[in-house]
């Protein structure tokens, strides 16, 4: 009943136009630049931090999550039209969205897309609603041995993705783990392949890859002449809503990779990344269609799309009632608030209950915002496939570049998109897939650098790292994820054999 | 026709944000004052120096270009709120004629940015903000400049001191508990810290070293980690400044040992400092200005009285406070001895890092 | 220009094989150890994937012989294999876009970033779209005053500027 009064409260403050006009501000904001190659959720609200100054908490806070979330849709705006993910979350967005586009179903997939986000994220702001005061010590659970065992079980999705030629596919995991291993080491400081470069300390960061692997390759091997034919049918208002049928069928992935993605997120350490990895290869394990993934399935979209976003809400649990922030943006974010003077921690929603109420109503504002605007955006976004192919391609390729500029001021970040766009070309004409590569570098650094911790704290006794109860629980899991198909074959093929001797 | 609509729609409201955000008050850029002397600001440039706001060395150097304020870290970190409020407080009390730009130049741990600093020779309008690795990087041969040669230091501003706390983990209430258990178990206790060759690993060291125990290093990737990691029990102590533990030290979810500063720290008053527990370590992470090496002197004495106005502002007293930090405001002479001392005790335990 | 599948997988075997062999190599260059106090150090992580990569290189020239093996057993040519991978339009893209790139690399910070972006739009336009001139250079400007109003003065980010300012 609390939670009721508390909402109202909540929704009391947001009466005040200015709070809706700074939320819509943002929403609007953080689509943009989360539609740009390269810009994410951080740079984002790092830009339009400096307009928080003369605010109220309430209304910066709404604006700096409503940039949030924007950025969360943005980026899959650009996966499913260009191929070019716009951050780490929607590189899973690819693998079935840019086929859809490419079959002419852009506005389906850009609308699930929109829905998925929305239903994910607003189911989302009810769990962080009744759960965030109690669960944050759920958290705090998760130490080195637990990430580790999550990882695993990120990878072992991999093992989903290689397409025909497993040999292909492991070989472009292996090389990702590779390269994400590039930099200083963490635990005894020495410089691994990094040469002296001053740029690769922090190793090479998945964005440059993957704007490489996938945009830039995309541009070189685009044979078309004209632009892709979108069929005007496909545009008509109705055709954008996915049908009945395509409801029936991506809903139980949209349930549950909300549910999966609120969990990640809520791990400081994991995040929308690894929840919309996680969420897709669930998606592709329990769907009928599963071997279909790749091709343009739509629960493809769905799935990593309900979970990323369902992921930024629960990263801002650890954040709001303990003062951890869980990732890059969030922490932007943990800095703006105590610049308004608020300071997260657990008291959060007993000492500023105006604002953090305030905050959770601006929520469902915000997700209902991403609703209209991705509706009526959509056919606006899909005109961007009219433009000439070649002209189109020349306007990409530049916005790639200065996105991988902006990444850290550096022109070094631009040859190494250009290298990866090279590669990703090679890539393309020998068959290897490109996202078991991007994959491999975000999940190697955290798998490595998460094991040696956990070895240090356990005294080296690997034994003792798998067993912690919840990372023993997660890495049985992944076993079974990874030998799972196998196992059931041969299951299969004692049965038949039984059932023939028993004839 | 619709297209156009929706062109003009989406251009009005990037520019309408636009003006929004260039109306603020950091980073925009700010009208050069008329002439030499701005009137008007006097209220907050503190003590003494009677009308002329505007700053001028001896020789009345005076900047007539845009100065760019190099921040070798990404925006919202420590460093990157450091300076951004040191040009806010220049702009609010109009204490340079010429307009600051904040401008971050991350990567390599603060490598990046400071080769950025040394590329622009000896021009008087770069200047860049110091912490912890400008000492670190070059002194574990990370960096291809010097600590010591390579910049004119215009003047230190202040420290942020070390907060060693314990988790509850072990029910350690002071230092002397953890410390009695470190000697009875060494190799036991696990100490959190981000990095490597950070603050963090110096003051186990020094720990190590000064009170005869063992205390092993995990190392982490960035504070909030540390943070999560030990108050869910998964590491016994880490060092953190007081600003990122929050509320927990209050709570209690977290138990204060002890403060590595000169002083005890007013938000935790009962909280002793190592020199009153009897043991000789006062290190904190230093914040100051520099410039290259080879930049006329009287700009960087310009520079150093401009820094000095800014840390007599009621607005930097009020910033320090916030952010738990201790001001030290030091001109230029004394800045360099006191540079050479700190680089030193680097140089010593960096050393022993190194080593092992 | 043609190169066959078939030969393209064979090369792939061969050079992830190298690949490996190389990270190895240079692991041990750079005194990265593969143990270290008795825990991982600094040289296991990319050994072990350099392994990885060496088997996966080995794995796929077995599998690309075998299917040649099947093929000329069974005296029909596998269409697959025998697909010719290169495509003169793609080359000519990608020969475009290095250069285009490499130039922009190589200038940015002299004539400035935006300057070398507007620059190669209006150069890709016009060798690949064989547009006319006069739109080549339209949509070049327009597009670079838009990469200037959003990236430069709406998020403030500190490009490479030339002698012209921008």
């Amino acid at each position: 009943m609390a939670l009721f009064l508390n909402l109202a409260h909540g929704f009391s403050i947001l009466a005040d136009p200015r709070v809706i006009l700074y939320s819509l501000l943002g929403v609007v904001a953080g689509v943009i630049i989360g539609a740009l190659p390269g810009l994410g959720p951080s740079v984002g609200i790092a830009v339009l931090l400096p307009m928080c100054y003369g605010l109220n908490a309430t209304c910066a806070l709404c604006m700096l999550c409503g940039i949030y979330y924007g950025s969360m849709y943005g980026g899959s705006i650009t996966a499913i039209l260009i191929n070019t993910p716009g951050d780490s979350a929607a590189v899973m967005t690819t693998l079935d969205g840019y086929p859809l586009a490419r079959k002419g179903e852009a506005g389906k997939a850009l609308g699930m897309s929109c829905f998925a986000s929305v239903l994910g994220g607003t189911v989302a702001v009810v769990l962080f609603m009744v759960l965030a005061p109690v669960i944050s010590s759920y958290a705090l659970s998760f130490g080195s041995s637990e990430y580790f065992a999550l990882m695993v079980l990120g990878l072992t999705s991999i093992a989903g993705m290689t397409g025909k030629s497993p040999a292909k596919g492991f070989l472009a995991v292996f090389l990702g783990l590779f390269v994400s291993g590039i930099g200083i080491d963490l635990v005894y400081g020495t410089q691994k392949f990094v040469f002296g470069n001053v740029h690769l300390y922090s190793g090479i960061d998945f964005v440059p890859v993957a704007m490489g692997l996938f945009g830039i390759a995309e541009i070189i091997c685009d044979k078309t002449d004209h632009s892709i034919h979108v069929d005007k049918e496909s545009l008509k208002f109705k055709r954008l809503f996915p049908t009945w049928q395509e409801w029936k069928i991506c809903m139980p992935h949209i349930g549950r990779g909300t549910v999966l993605g609120f969990l990640v997120g809520m791990l400081p350490g994991a995040g929308a990344t690894i929840a919309s990895f996680l969420s897709y290869g669930m998606a592709k394990n329990v769907s009928k269609r599963g071997d279909q993934f790749g091709s343009g399935v739509l629960e493809g979209v769905a799935a990593p799309e309900s979970a990323n976003n369902a992921a930024s809400m629960g990263a801002m649990v650890p954040m709001l009632t303990l003062g951890v922030p869980g990732s890059g943006a969030t922490a932007i974010m943990m800095g703006a608030l105590m610049m308004l003077g608020i300071t997260p921690g657990p008291s959060f929603f007993t000492k500023s209950a105006d604002v953090a109420w305030g905050l959770v109503a601006s929520m469902y504002l915000g997700n209902v915002i991403l609703a209209v605007l991705g509706i009526c955006g959509l056919s606006l976004f899909v005109k961007v496939l009219n433009v000439k192919g070649t002209t189109l391609n020349a306007l990409i390729f530049a916005f790639i570049l200065i996105g991988a500029y902006a990444l850290e001021n550096s022109m070094f970040t631009v040859g190494l998109t250009l290298f990866f766009g090279f590669l990703g070309y090679l890539f393309k004409k020998l068959n290897v897939p490109a996202a078991p590569m991007v994959l491999g570098i975000v999940l190697g650094y955290l798998t490595e650098s998460n094991l040696r911790q956990a070895l240090i704290i356990d005294d080296g006794n690997l034994l003792a790292v798998v067993t912690h109860p919840i990372s023993f629980v997660i890495l049985i899991v992944a076993v079974l994820l990874a030998f799972g198909t196998p196992i059931k074959n041969w299951m299969r093929g004692l049965r038949k054999k039984r059932s023939a001797t028993s004839i | 026709m619709k297209r156009i609509i929706g062109f003009l729609l989406a251009s009005a409201m990037v520019l309408s944000l636009a003006a929004c955000s260039g109306g603020s008050s950091s980073g925009g850029s700010s009208t050069p004052a008329s002439g030499g002397t701005s009137a008007g600001s006097g209220t907050g440039s503190g003590a003494g120096t009677g009308g002329d706001a505007a700053a001028s060395s001896e020789t009345g150097w005076a900047p007539t270009e845009t100065i760019e304020m190099v921040i070798p870290f990404s925006a919202g970190g420590g460093s990157d709120v450091f300076a951004r409020k040191i040009v806010e407080i220049i702009e609010l009390k109009k204490l340079c004629p010429a307009s600051i730009i904040p401008t971050n130049k991350p990567g390599g741990s603060g490598v990046v940015g400071y080769t950025y600093l040394n590329s622009k020779g000896d021009s008087p309008y770069f200047i860049a903000t110091t912490s912890s690795s400008f000492y670190s990087q070059p002194l574990s041969n990370n960096s291809p400049l010097s600590c010591y040669d390579d910049f004119s230091f215009v003047s230190h501003l202040c420290k942020d001191p070390n907060l060693v706390v314990s988790g509850t983990s072990r029910g350690f209430t002071n230092l002397q508990d953890m410390i009695t258990f470190a000697k009875e178990n060494p190799g036991t206790l696990k100490y959190g810290g981000t990095g490597n060759v950070s603050d963090d690993a110096i003051l186990m060291y020094m720990l190590n070293a000064l009170c005869d125990i063992e205390l092993v290093y995990v190392p982490y990737d960035s504070g909030a980690e540390v943070l999560a990691a030990v108050l869910g029990g998964h590491i016994d102590i880490c060092c953190m400044s007081p600003s990122e533990a929050g509320e927990h030290l209050t709570s209690g979810s977290l138990i204060p040992l002890a403060v590595s500063a000169d002083e005890r720290l007013s938000i935790i008053p009962d909280v002793p400092t190592f020199e009153e527990e009897g043991i000789a370590m006062r290190h904190q992470q230093s914040r100051g200005v520099v410039m290259n090496a080879g930049v006329p002197q009287e700009a960087v004495e310009y520079y150093s009285d401009l820094m000095r106005q800014v840390s007599e502002t009621e607005e930097w007293q009020m910033f320090l406070k916030d952010n738990v930090m201790v001001g030290a405001y030091m001109p230029t002479e004394e800045y360099v001895e006191f540079n050479k001392s700190l680089a030193d005790d680097y140089k010593e335990f960096l050393g022993i890092i190194l080593a092992e | 220009m043609k190169l066959k599948y078939k030969h393209g997988n064979l090369i792939l075997g061969a050079v992830a094989i190298a690949a490996g062999g190389i990270i190895l190599f240079l692991t041990k260059a750079q005194k990265l150890e593969f143990l270290k106090n008795e825990m991982p150090g600094p040289g296991m992580f990319p050994s072990l994937c350099a392994l990885a990569v060496i088997l996966c290189g080995v794995l796929l020239l077995a599998e690309t012989f075998s299917k040649m093996l099947e093929a000329a057993r069974e005296g029909k040519a596998d269409s697959e294999l025998e697909e010719n991978i290169l495509n003169f339009h793609e080359l000519k893209n990608l020969l475009v876009l290095l250069i285009l790139g490499g130039l922009i690399l190589v200038l940015a910070e002299r004539i400035g970033l935006l300057t070398c972006l507007g620059l190669s739009i209006v150069f890709y336009i016009k060798i690949q779209g064989k547009e006319p001139w006069r739109k080549a250079v339209w949509i070049g400007v327009a597009a670079t005053v838009f990469l200037y109003v959003t990236f430069v003065w709406f998020l403030r980010v500190p490009v490479p500027k030339g002698p012209l300012g921008f």
